[in-house]
């Protein structure tokens, strides 16, 4: 069992510490962004590396970074509470009618217009990820944009079953998940991996 | 549930206008939304060029334009960047050039190696690793084969006045209905215009006026809430002087901008021409006496067409407000010190189309599209900013004010992680990419103190290697480009084709 308080630090890297992964904050494993958190910090430092002075303007860059991927993530979690229609709990009660971060609300009302996702450069999840979730917990837009009324009714329809055929002989295609897994990373193998094959 | 639009109105002249409804045609009329140009009077001048970013080039894909007809139409001459001048005291220019991302080199940054070469008595400077720099230098123009790993484009110098007429051509031609006409006046409630009524007593409505009327901002102008934020302490040139001389032979791949005591001069080579522009300090200079100069500053004759102007730059606080939208320098304005006037416009037309209202009742897409046209101004803005800020003419009171006075955060923070370390923190909606910066900065003498720690981990002779690579693929690939007056030519020789099969 494991309390946590969701929340990053002020500051990720201070004076000559760097906190990189669940030193610098928690996020819960709800979109597995744990081992991502770690693995961005790692990126972003290992180019600012200080030389024997720590250089403020490095510090300063490397933070800006990391409390951008914190936010969007944020966000991103919040986002599933936030559009919850369960009424079984008071939990889910309160996180649908809870006030979240502007920088979310906003993003909502877009999306409930007309399907609307603002870009960023720096963040993990593109918006792919943002459509998924907000059409999986049900968030309809109540409109879209006037350029799909270029396509006729019929050819869009059509265009989006092929689209949709074309999904489904790409999977097709795809091995199945326990033959991948005996393939790449199988049970048996009795022994681990090799530097080499971990590409140390 | 509102009701959807139905009419949209472009309000303006010239190329911003012509733009936005070719896009427009291209992108919503074939949803049944009518499109209407309101033509008012041009503001363009016989000597009026404009100098471009490639990237006008997926504008001219996206509208279905020839490019060919530019050269053999718009006097157009491709350039592949810009050199800059006199920015620098002794030092000798250095070339913008329209490089694309070049590709990592031993998997870092390349600019990284060449941090650490220098910083061990490497002699070659920057831009020799730039293929665009290279090239402009060479005359060529960068049409590089696809298959290559680095990748420059050629911008657009164009006569302003024969492209704003080939665009509306087209755009007339495919349908968009215009009237020409001044504005009278414009009925407005609350935040929307009901409608804007012309000099002949017409009142045009429409669900959505879209302000492609420049510096007039004569829509946008009128409404509440969209007044400008001036950036006239960071950039006070304030006079704009546009005239033109004769024609380079043979013509340059670049254009090339000068620094003097009081602001700037651009020579944009045309295929007849030269447009010249200079951009000053009305506080420091008057018109008539920098027109006495100008044959000196230029070191060239120059026409008695010289056209005088003011200069104001800074953004709107909206750009959207209830159903008006303001696209280029309707929305923002900058001197045109890195060629990025139709970009803006072409940015902002794409921004709407991404964005494109859905009920002509309410329009929450507005403050998005603000916030977008906002980003992209403030990088622009820092891009222009730090050609002044990073200027070493000494003991020219213009010129050591523009150096000693603090600039905005957004740009103190690039010039800071990127005298730190030689990387560029990019924001969301830059036009300028991670080498734009970077030849801009070194190429005004912004010298990196350190470099990523890696290089170091790059045994020397492979460095060297990877370094001595570079420079040879940059020299075989632009002796494979065309000279510029061989490109023009070819363009010129590929519509006498197309026009003798069509007969």
């Amino acid at each position: 069992m494991l309390k946590f308080q969701a929340g990053r630090r002020l500051v990720n890297w201070e004076k000559n510490c760097v906190a990189v992964g669940l030193a610098g904050g928690f996020l819960e494993p709800l979109e597995s962004t744990s081992i991502y958190l770690i693995q961005v910090a790692i990126m972003q430092l290992v180019p600012l590396l200080p030389g024997k002075i720590v250089d403020p303007r490095l510090r300063d860059e490397f933070n800006r970074l990391i409390d951008l991927q914190y936010e969007r993530i944020r966000d991103f979690l919040i986002l599933h509470y936030k559009l919850n229609t369960r009424q079984d709990a008071e939990i889910w009660r309160y996180a649908a009618a809870m006030d979240v971060p502007e920088s979310l609300t906003r993003k909502i009302e877009l999306f409930r217009h007309s399907a609307i996702i603002e870009r960023y450069r720096d963040g993990l999840f593109p918006p792919t990820s943002w459509l998924s979730v907000f059409i999986g917990q049900g968030l309809i837009p109540e409109s879209y944009s006037p350029l799909a009324d270029t396509m006729p009714g019929e050819s869009l329809i059509s265009h989006l079953d092929a689209f949709h055929a074309d999904l489904l002989d790409r999977v097709e295609e795809m091995r199945r998940h326990d033959r991948f897994i005996d393939l790449y990373c199988g049970a048996e193998r009795a022994t681990a991996p090799t530097a080499t094959e971990m590409r140390l | 549930v509102t009701r959807r639009i139905q009419q949209v109105v472009v309000v303006g002249a010239d190329a911003p206008a012509w733009m936005a409804a070719a896009a427009l045609l291209r992108s919503v009329s074939g949803a049944g939304i009518r499109v209407r140009v309101v033509e008012l009077p041009t503001l363009l001048q016989p000597v009026d060029a404009h100098s471009a970013l490639p990237e006008l080039a997926g504008f001219h894909h996206r509208i279905g334009l020839d490019e060919d007809l530019l050269f053999s139409l718009c006097k157009a001459v491709p350039v592949a960047g810009r050199r800059f001048s006199n920015w620098s005291g002794a030092a000798p220019p250095f070339i913008h050039g329209y490089d694309r991302a070049p590709p990592p080199a031993a998997g870092l940054g390349f600019t990284q190696l060449w941090i650490k070469g220098r910083q061990n008595g490497l002699r070659t400077d920057f831009e020799n690793f730039s293929l665009a720099s290279v090239a402009a230098k060479a005359g060529r123009v960068p049409a590089a084969p696809k298959d290559a790993e680095l990748h420059a484009a050629f911008g657009y110098n164009l006569d302003a006045a024969a492209y704003s007429a080939l665009l509306r051509q087209g755009t007339i031609r495919g349908g968009v209905d215009s009237k020409v006409g001044t504005i009278a006046d414009v009925e407005i409630e609350g935040d929307r215009i009901v409608s804007v009524i012309l000099d002949d007593g017409e009142r045009v409505e429409a669900d959505l006026f879209v302000d492609a009327s420049g510096p007039r901002a004569a829509l946008i102008g009128r409404m509440p809430g969209a007044d400008v934020e001036s950036w006239r302490e960071w950039l006070p040139c304030d006079r704009m002087l546009v005239a033109s001389a004769k024609a380079l032979k043979p013509l340059p791949a670049f254009s090339q901008i000068s620094a003097f005591r009081h602001g700037w001069i651009g020579l944009f080579p045309l295929q007849d021409r030269t447009a010249v522009v200079a951009v000053y300090d009305g506080r420091e200079t008057s018109d008539e006496a920098l027109l006495e100069d100008l044959p000196a500053l230029a070191k060239m004759p120059i026409g008695g067409d010289a056209i005088v102007s003011d200069l104001s730059q800074g953004v709107r606080r909206r750009a959207w407000v209830g159903n008006c939208v303001a696209i280029g320098e309707s929305a923002f304005s900058l001197e045109p010190l890195d060629g990025a006037q139709l970009h803006i416009v072409h940015y902002c037309i794409s921004q709407l189309m991404t964005l494109f209202p859905v009920g002509a009742g309410a329009f929450p897409e507005a403050p998005l599209y603000d916030r977008i046209i906002r980003r992209l101004a403030v990088n622009l803005r820092d891009f222009q900013l730090a050609h002044y800020k990073l200027n070493r003419r000494f003991d020219m009171p213009f010129w050591d004010g523009c150096r000693d006075a603090p600039v905005p955060e957004t740009l103190q923070r690039k010039l800071d992680v990127f005298t730190a370390r030689g990387r560029v923190p990019l924001n969301d909606d830059e036009t300028f990419q991670e080498q734009d910066w970077e030849s801009l900065f070194i190429g005004h003498g912004l010298m990196p103190q350190s470099y990523d720690p890696r290089v170091d981990a790059i045994p020397e002779q492979e460095h060297i290697a990877q370094v001595q690579a570079r420079l040879n693929d940059i020299v075989g690939l632009v002796e494979a480009m065309p000279p510029v007056d061989a490109f023009i030519a070819g363009a010129d020789d590929q519509r006498q084709t197309e026009m003798t099969a069509l007969g």
